[in-house]
């Protein structure tokens, strides 16, 4: 007894001595960057995957196909900077390197910069995981946008119009503040939303192009505050199917089985949205344009 | 003869121009095709390098690190690494190397091709000024990609023709495409046939045989809400003829029966299933009515942020996160199964008190006592109903029929709610009948007075 009472302070301090170097060692980063011309490309795939850190995508000038920056601690992140040129394929971001562990506090924020062709039509998908994403797609020339996030802070902006159109954007978050803006500057027909948990906003505001008559949102929430902003000059039609879920109808008038927004027969531009949502406050807000 | 020598000189010369301009037409396309297409740098504390992306797919990178100057080739046959010099670690050389290195990530490949070219460190000597060379020697004789000019502000590009459909099968499908749908699908293809400029003048429809088929379909409603809401005039209310009203309330009982069906087959499976908890809670609602309502009607308003603090918690764990959706299937099942089954139980008290009454008349009431209860108990408490359903279209005693028996099955269901709490869903049965006194008083026949059975008879012997 007496023995083992002596030898716990031993084991102790040896632990100590063993663990506090490996905790208080200085982590490494690294800076990658990756820049590629235009050289006449019809078209580009982006996938962008980022664990951690802060993200920021923006339109460039043009003479470079991407140019990207990344910095990041190299004992616990990847990397990943692959440019397919024979299918113009862009694999760029930053994963979790195997058997990491735990990742802990980082002494530095992580931070991804990525600037992308405005003129060469790209379809973009983005994945994040804890981050905290600022992501502007306004003049790009977007074929498809697919953003999914973790639980991270995102804001995606469309703050100039697509230069052509897009087929389809699709946003989902886990438990996640996601802010979408200008949404009809993306000029997408079909535009998707599935989350988890969270605070979300969606800006359905810009200049909406008249060639596509009706676009088509589908808008699924678990449990969270979604907000919905639309310009006065669209129409809107929501079909609302809701559990324990509070639905703001400001605005709009029941007719059939959907809600129709004021003047929505008037309007060039139909947005018909099917919403559903779990729980949670659905709220809605008319702005000008 | 001087003709045909100067015809020779002119062959000469066209066919050593033509030689001259293939060699240099060659020369220029293999610059060409060669160039610097991309270019990447890596940098840390104590690494930094430069790699210069090819036209031709070859990658060639020079990396410091460790005192060593090293230079990758890759994407070619043969990948090779060599060690092209050694430099002073913490020297002039690396610092300049490093800052190059950082001012390229933003930088584009050719502005970065003609730095390293361009790359001169002031103050070295000796060594480090051939160090220097050598590093940025494999750049030398590259070539710049082509750059584009700087994309203008936003101009949309135009979209491609589409060849138009003839008309009459465009509005053909339009119209076909509205056939069984609702909702937004039937609002969405009648904004086709609105852009199709064929739906605000009737007319264009009414000679197409696909207009008659439109007159069962569900998006008329749509049309009309729409047409309505437009007009921004209000419909007038059409009176009720006798045939529709006989309809209405017949279409009203059957929605009365089905829900006894329904609920008599629910109470059914919970009798087979779970006979002894159904008892319990039945018990409960029984011996304490008001206590189980009371319960019930403080637990109502809980339900919502139960459920929300239930999610919040799950979504604030990792693993937490997956559970959601089971979590909430598990506990609207949970809730459901709360009114309902309490709703049920109340039913079976019902059913029971009446039967024992009967049954202490002297009546004889057959077997499968259990659901017999429930039966009974769901035909009384469904009868409230009756006055709603046969009334519902007289102006006054209509409201109050349908108020007085949303009130009484909410009340009834609260308190089934309630006990189904109390009772821990038919696990707990403090709140169930007393000890019996009147049956046990036989079995007391010529007991020994210092029995423990007496101490039933104590109030404080049971535990709340």
């Amino acid at each position: 007894m007496t023995r083992s009472r002596t030898r716990w302070p031993s084991v102790v301090f040896l632990g100590a001595a063993l663990f506090t170097p490996a905790i208080l060692s200085a982590q490494s980063y690294r800076s990658v960057s990756a820049s590629r011309l235009v050289m006449g490309e019809k078209s580009l795939r982006v996938d962008i995957e980022f664990a951690a850190g802060k993200l920021r995508v923006t339109p460039g000038d043009g003479r470079t196909l991407y140019q990207g920056e990344i910095f990041y601690d190299e004992d616990k992140f990847q990397s990943i900077t692959d440019y397919d040129a024979r299918t113009h394929t862009l694999h760029f971001g930053l994963k979790t390197r195997e058997g990491s562990g735990k990742l802990g506090r980082l002494e530095h924020p992580q931070r991804l910069d990525l600037s992308l062709a405005p003129q060469v039509p790209t379809a973009l998908t983005t994945s994040l995981g804890a981050a905290e994403a600022e992501i502007e797609l306004g003049g790009l020339s977007l074929t498809s946008v697919e953003i999914n996030s973790g639980a991270a802070q995102t804001l995606v902006n469309f703050s100039q119009p697509n230069r052509v159109d897009c087929r389809a954007l699709s946003l989902g978050t886990g438990a996640a503040e996601l802010r979408v803006e200008s949404l009809g500057n993306a000029r997408c027909e079909k535009i998707s939303f599935a989350g988890g948990v969270g605070d979300v906003t969606l800006d359905f505001t810009g200049e909406w192009s008249e060639e596509t008559a009706i676009y088509q949102a589908d808008i699924k929430l678990g449990l969270g505050q979604l907000t919905l902003r639309f310009p006065k000059n669209i129409g809107v039609a929501i079909e609302v199917d809701r559990f324990l879920a509070s639905f703001d109808r400001a605005g709009l008038s029941k007719a059939g089985s959907s809600y129709l927004s004021h003047g929505y027969d008037a309007a060039k531009i139909k947005l018909h949205i099917a919403l559903k949502a779990v729980l949670g406050d659905i709220d809605i807000e008319w702005v000008e344009r | 003869m001087f003709h045909r020598r100067i015809a020779i000189a002119v062959i000469g010369i066209a066919t050593a121009l033509v030689l001259v301009g293939d060699v240099t037409g060659t020369q220029s396309n293999s610059e060409q095709s060669v160039q610097v297409v991309a270019h990447e740098t890596t940098l840390t504390e104590d690494e930094a390098s430069m790699a210069l992306q090819l036209s031709s797919g070859e990658k060639v990178r020079v990396t410091l690190v460790g005192g060593e100057v090293i230079l990758d080739r890759t994407g070619t046959r043969r990948d090779s690494r060599i060690e092209l010099a050694r430099y002073e670690l913490g020297g002039e050389l690396e610092a300049a190397w490093h800052t190059l290195v950082s001012e390229a990530m933003r930088l584009d490949p050719s502005e970065t091709l003609l730095a390293l070219q361009q790359w001169r460190v002031d103050g070295l000597t000796g060594v480090a000024v051939e160090v220097q060379r050598k590093t940025i020697a494999p750049f030398a004789e590259l070539q710049p990609g082509p750059v584009m000019a700087p994309v203008s502000p936003v101009g949309l590009t135009a979209r491609p023709g589409v060849p138009a459909e003839p008309l009459e099968s465009t509005i053909a499908n339009a119209v076909a495409a509205l056939e069984g749908l609702e909702g937004l699908e039937a609002l969405r293809a009648l904004e086709t046939l609105k852009a199709l400029e064929r739906l605000e003048g009737a007319a264009h429809l009414e000679g197409l045989e696909e207009l008659r088929e439109l007159e069962n379909l569900s998006a008329l409603e749509a049309l009309q809400s729409l047409q309505q809401l437009k007009s921004d005039t209000p419909q007038p209310a059409q009176p009720l003829g006798f045939g529709s009203l006989a309809g209405q309330v017949g279409s009203d009982l059957f929605g009365l029966l089905a829900s006894f069906i329904a609920l008599g087959a629910l109470g059914f499976g919970l009798a087979f299933f779970a006979p002894l908890p159904l008892e319990v809670v039945a018990d409960t609602v029984r011996h304490s009515f008001w206590r189980s309502f009371l319960v019930g009607l403080f637990a109502q308003p809980l339900v919502i942020p139960l459920f929300g603090m239930l999610l919040l918690g799950l979504a604030l764990t990792v693993i937490g996160v997956v559970l959601i959706p089971f979590a909430v299937i598990g506990f609207a099942i949970a809730a459901v199964l709360a009114v309902v089954g309490g709703y049920i139980a109340v039913a079976r008290s019902v059913g029971e008190a009446y039967l024992r009454g009967r049954m202490s008349q002297g009546y004889t009431v057959g077997g499968w006592l259990s659901y017999r209860y429930i039966i009974y108990g769901l035909a009384g408490l469904m009868a409230v109903w009756l006055p709603a359903v046969l009334l519902g279209w007289v102006p006054l005693a209509g409201t109050i029929s349908t108020v007085s028996a949303i009130v009484i099955t909410w009340m009834l269901a609260t308190a089934g709610f309630g006990a189904a709490i109390l009772s821990r869903a038919g696990i707990r049965s403090t709140f169930t009948r007393r000890f019996d006194q009147a049956l046990s008083d036989e079995y007391l026949y010529n007991t020994p007075r210092a029995t423990p059975i007496l101490e039933t008879y104590d109030r404080t012997a049971r535990h709340r």
